[in-house]
C-alpha cells in the first residue's frame, strides 16, 4: 500500500471545522429567517409550492373527519379545475379509516349513495348525505 | 402519547436488535445497527405472517404492543448485564483533545439544525402522500390483509413500492394510525441513529476522532438531513439500514452477528426498490472484505451473511412481483425502442445531472468524493475504494433507470435523481473515513475494518 506522508497539521484541521462552523451559522441565520416554511433547500425550492398545495388540509380533514360516521363511504366534490388525482391522495391520507368513492366536480351527480364532502375553493367544506346534513 | 409510542418502539427495536444480533457481547453496541435489525425482523416478521395468516388492525395493534414490551423486557436485560462493565466512555471523553471537542461540538450543533428545521415544517413531499405515508396509515387501519391495495380507490398510489418502511412506521406508532408528528419523531430517530452509526463506523474505518466528528457534522449539513422533502421518505431509512449492513459486518465474528448483518442487508429491498441493488452491491464487497482478511475461516462467515440476504432478497423480488398489485414500474413498455430513441439525449442528461449533483445545498459533496475516489484507487486502500465503487455504481444505476424510465427521461432526472443520491451520502463519506484512515497509517492491514 503507498502511503501520503503528511497528515493534516492542527492549523489545517481547526480550518475545516471553522468551515463547518461558518456553513452552520449561515444555515441557521436561512432557517431563523425562512421560519417554518420550506424553501431554503434545493428541493424545497423546487418541489414545496407544487406538493404542499394547501397549508389548511390537516385541519380540513380534521373537520370533516368528525362530521363522519364510522364505516362512511366518502365521496369528494371539487371545485372546477382542481386536480382530482391530488384530492384522490390526499382523502386517501387524510381519511383511513373510510372507503373513497371517488373525486368528483363540485356539481357531479354520480355519487349520491356517499357522504359527499363539499370542498369550497377558498376554505370551508360541507358534508351531505341524504339523510343528515352536517 | 405518540411520542411516547414512537420513543417506547425505537427503544423496543433497539432491545430486540440487541438480543439477536449479539446475545453474548457485553461490550455496548450502537443503537443504530441495533434498531436496524430490530426494526428489520419485527416488520418481516409480521409481513410473513400476514401473508399466510391476514392479519386485522386490532391484531395488528396488539402485536405492535407485543413487541414493545418483549423489546423492553430484552433491554431491561441486556443493560442489566451491562452496567458497571463500561466505564470507557467518560475516559475516553477526558482523553479527547480540545481539537477532538470541537469537531465533536460541531456535530452536535448540526444535528441540532436538522431537529430545529424538522420541528418547524410540515410534512410536504408529494411521495410521503401518495406513496409512503399513505400505506403506512392504511396499514394500520385496517392492518396487513392489503386489500387496500387492490381497490380502485387507491389507484395513484404506487403498488410495486415495497412495503417495509410503511410497516415499520405503523410498528412504531405501536400500532396506531400514524399522524404526522409520528413521521417527525420516527424521521428525527432514525436521523440520530444514522449519525451514532455513522460515527461509530468512520471510527472503526480508522479516522481520528476529530475525523469522524467532523464527517458526522458534514453528514448532518447533507442534503439528506438539510432538505425536508426526505421528512416522510424512505432515503433516511434506506441510508441508515445500509450503514447498518455495514456496521454489522465490520464486527461479524460470531454467527449471530453474521446473520444480522444478513438480515439488515436482505431489508433494505424491503424498504425501496432501489435496496435490492445497493444490498447486492454491500453483499459483493462484504465478499471481498472477508476473502481479504482470511480466506478459509471466513468462507462460513460469508455463507451466514449472504444466504439470509439473498433469501430476503429474492422473497423482496417474489413479494413486488406476485403479492402486491401489478403496476407499470420504470421500465415498463418498448424500452429497447426509448433508449434507442432517446440516445441523442445523454449529453443533455449528463449535463443535467451533473447540475444536479453540484447544487449548492452539497457543499461541495461530489467534488470532494470524486477527489477522494481518485485517491483512494491511486493508494489502493481497499475500504475507500469499495466503498467509493458502491457509490458511483448505484448513482449510475439512478441516472440509467431515469434514462430508461417510461416518463421523459429529463422529467425524471429532475424529479428523482438529486433525492435518490441523496442516500448514498453516509456510504461516499464513510468511504472518505476510511481513506482517512489509510492516511493515517499506511501500514495496517487492508482488512482494518474487519478485524
Amino acid at each position: 500500500m503507498k502511503t501520503i506522508p503528511s497528515r493534516p497539521t492542527r492549523l489545517q484541521t481547526l480550518g475545516l471545522i471553522l468551515l463547518v462552523v461558518a456553513i452552520e451559522i449561515g444555515r441557521a441565520a436561512n432557517l431563523a429567517r425562512s421560519g417554518a416554511v420550506g424553501g431554503v433547500a434545493h428541493n424545497e425550492r423546487r418541489w414545496h409550492t407544487w406538493s404542499y398545495r394547501r397549508s389548511d388540509l390537516p385541519s380540513l380533514f380534521a373537520r370533516v373527519r368528525s362530521c363522519l360516521r364510522e364505516g362512511d363511504t366518502v365521496a369528494v366534490m371539487v371545485p372546477h379545475g382542481q386536480h382530482h388525482g391530488w384530492w384522490q391522495v390526499m382523502t386517501l391520507y387524510y381519511l383511513p379509516d373510510h372507503r373513497l368513492a371517488g373525486v368528483y366536480d363540485i356539481d357531479d351527480r354520480t355519487a349520491r349513495a356517499a357522504a359527499r364532502v363539499f370542498i369550497r375553493r377558498h376554505g370551508g367544506f360541507h358534508v351531505a348525505r341524504p339523510a343528515a346534513p352536517c | 402519547m405518540l411520542i411516547a409510542a414512537v420513543l417506547a418502539s425505537t427503544l423496543a427495536f433497539v432491545g430486540v436488535g440487541w438480543t439477536i444480533g449479539c446475545p453474548e457481547e457485553t461490550a455496548p453496541l450502537e443503537p443504530g445497527s441495533a434498531f436496524a435489525l430490530g426494526g428489520a425482523v419485527a416488520s418481516l416478521a409480521l409481513l410473513f405472517l400476514a401473508i399466510v395468516w391476514p392479519i386485522s388492525a386490532p391484531a395488528f395493534g396488539l402485536m405492535a404492543w407485543t413487541l414493545v414490551l418483549f423489546g423492553f423486557a430484552m433491554l431491561g436485560r441486556r443493560i442489566d448485564r451491562l452496567r458497571g462493565g463500561d466505564t470507557t466512555r467518560p475516559a475516553a471523553w477526558r482523553r479527547a483533545s480540545w481539537i477532538d471537542r470541537l469537531a465533536g461540538a460541531a456535530a452536535v450543533v448540526a444535528f441540532g439544525l436538522f431537529v430545529w428545521k424538522i420541528a418547524a415544517v410540515q410534512i410536504w413531499s408529494w411521495d410521503h402522500f401518495a406513496i409512503w405515508g399513505v400505506k403506512a396509515r392504511q396499514l394500520a387501519a385496517h392492518g396487513l390483509a392489503l386489500d387496500f391495495l387492490a381497490g380502485p380507490q387507491i389507484h395513484p398510489l404506487r403498488t410495486d413500492h415495497p412495503l417495509g418502511l410503511p410497516l415499520l412506521w405503523a410498528l412504531l406508532s405501536a400500532g396506531q394510525v400514524p399522524q404526522p408528528l409520528s413521521f417527525k419523531i420516527a424521521h428525527l430517530m432514525m436521523g440520530g441513529l444514522l449519525a451514532i452509526c455513522f460515527r461509530d463506523l468512520a471510527r472503526r474505518f480508522g479516522a481520528a476522532t476529530w475525523a469522524a466528528n467532523l464527517l458526522t457534522a458534514t453528514l448532518c449539513l447533507s442534503p439528506l438531513y438539510y432538505d425536508s422533502e426526505f421528512l416522510g421518505l424512505a432515503e433516511m431509512p434506506l441510508a441508515l439500514w445500509s450503514c447498518a449492513a455495514v456496521s454489522w459486518a465490520v464486527r461479524s465474528r460470531s454467527v449471530p452477528q453474521a446473520l444480522a448483518c444478513g438480515l439488515t442487508l436482505g431489508f433494505l429491498p424491503w424498504l425501496k426498490q432501489e435496496g435490492l441493488p445497493l444490498a447486492l452491491l454491500l453483499l459483493c464487497v462484504i465478499g471481498a472484505w472477508l476473502r481479504r482478511a482470511s480466506p478459509a475461516h471466513d468462507r462460513r462467515t460469508f455463507i451466514r451473511i449472504a444466504a439470509p440476504a439473498l433469501a430476503l432478497c429474492v422473497a423482496a423480488v417474489v413479494y413486488q412481483r406476485w403479492v402486491l398489485p401489478p403496476e407499470d414500474g420504470f421500465l415498463a413498455g418498448n424500452l429497447r425502442e426509448r433508449l434507442i430513441q432517446r440516445s441523442g439525449e445523454v449529453p443533455e442528461l449528463l449535463q443535467l445531472a451533473l447540475y444536479e449533483l453540484l447544487a449548492w445545498d452539497w457543499l461541495g459533496f461530489w467534488v470532494v468524493f470524486a477527489i477522494g475516489s481518485g485517491c483512494a484507487i491511486k493508494l489502493r486502500s481497499p475500504n475507500a475504494r469499495a466503498l467509493a465503487a458502491i457509490v458511483w455504481i448505484q448513482s449510475a444505476l439512478y441516472l440509467a433507470v431515469c434514462y430508461g424510465s417510461p416518463a421523459p427521461a429529463a422529467e425524471q432526472l429532475r424529479a428523482a435523481f438529486y433525492r435518490t443520491c441523496a442516500a448514498l451520502v453516509p456510504l461516499g463519506l464513510l468511504a472518505l473515513a476510511a481513506l482517512a484512515g489509510d492516511r493515517k497509517d499506511a501500514t495496517v492491514s487492508d482488512s482494518r475494518a474487519l478485524r
